[in-house]
């Protein structure tokens, strides 16, 4: 795998700036840290920790240059990440039974497409979880049951949360 | 992990789907399906044949390469 290619210190604070500056809008909590080097995880990864606040958010160069083609935008992978986060901490959704790959990143997306306030990364998402039902093979009428459910759902789950 | 998968894999998914079900994705009454449906429709229309076509090596290409040895 190449290396991206170099960028200055500033240009470097930055990134780091705008990753952390999204990351607290859309509510992640614990350290978050970008990363220039490429890396396999598509740019960006959710590590858990022992406690919430030990959480990571690894954001990679890849996600950068998602965004700056006509691809995922950083807020789209940011909140999707932060979806994953809200599956692990979120005392309704980490006591179900453990999810497969697939269902754990339709929720994730599903659950960031929710949370991020930029119309266009929700859209992002909702193609996201949507497309990655019918590549996994589900039938059309059943992607839209589930995606109407979920969604429905989590607005259900997240609107007690702030309610609190 | 946020996957490799680009939005275009995503959109040529969808507008297969579509392709085979033209009323899909519309007329639920879920704003989840509303705002997936506008999102589809504001962006451009690339099927999966199209997507699969758009990376083959070009042909020309190939052929300029193979002209310069």
């Amino acid at each position: 795998m190449t290396s991206p290619p170099p960028i200055s210190k500033r240009a470097l604070q930055g990134r780091v700036a705008r990753v952390r500056r999204i990351a607290k809008a859309v509510g992640f909590v614990g350290h978050v840290d970008y990363i220039h080097a490429y890396s396999r995880t598509g740019g960006g990864q959710y590590v858990q920790g022992v406690e919430e606040s030990s959480d990571r958010l690894h954001i990679y160069a890849e996600a950068m240059d998602r965004d700056a083609s006509d691809d995922f935008s950083l807020e789209a992978v940011i909140a999707h990440e932060r979806g994953h986060q809200l599956a692990a901490r979120h005392p309704s959704l980490s006591s179900s039974a453990a999810l497969s790959d697939l269902a754990a990143e339709v929720v994730a997306s599903l659950l960031g497409a929710k949370i991020v306030n930029e119309p266009v990364a929700r859209g992002q998402l909702l193609a996201k979880a949507a497309g990655e039902l019918l590549l996994a093979g589900v039938g059309v009428e059943e992607v839209e049951r589930m995606i109407a459910e979920l969604w429905t759902l989590f607005e259900e789950l997240l609107c007690s949360d702030e309610r609190r | 992990m946020f996957g490799r998968k680009t939005l275009s894999e995503f959109r040529a998914a969808l507008n297969a789907a579509l392709a085979q079900k033209p009323d899909a994705f519309k007329d639920t009454g879920s704003e989840a399906i509303r705002l997936l449906r506008e999102f589809i429709d504001a962006t451009p229309k690339r099927s999966a044949s199209a997507l699969a076509a758009s990376r083959k090596p070009k042909k020309g290409k190939r052929a300029s390469r193979s002209s310069k040895g």
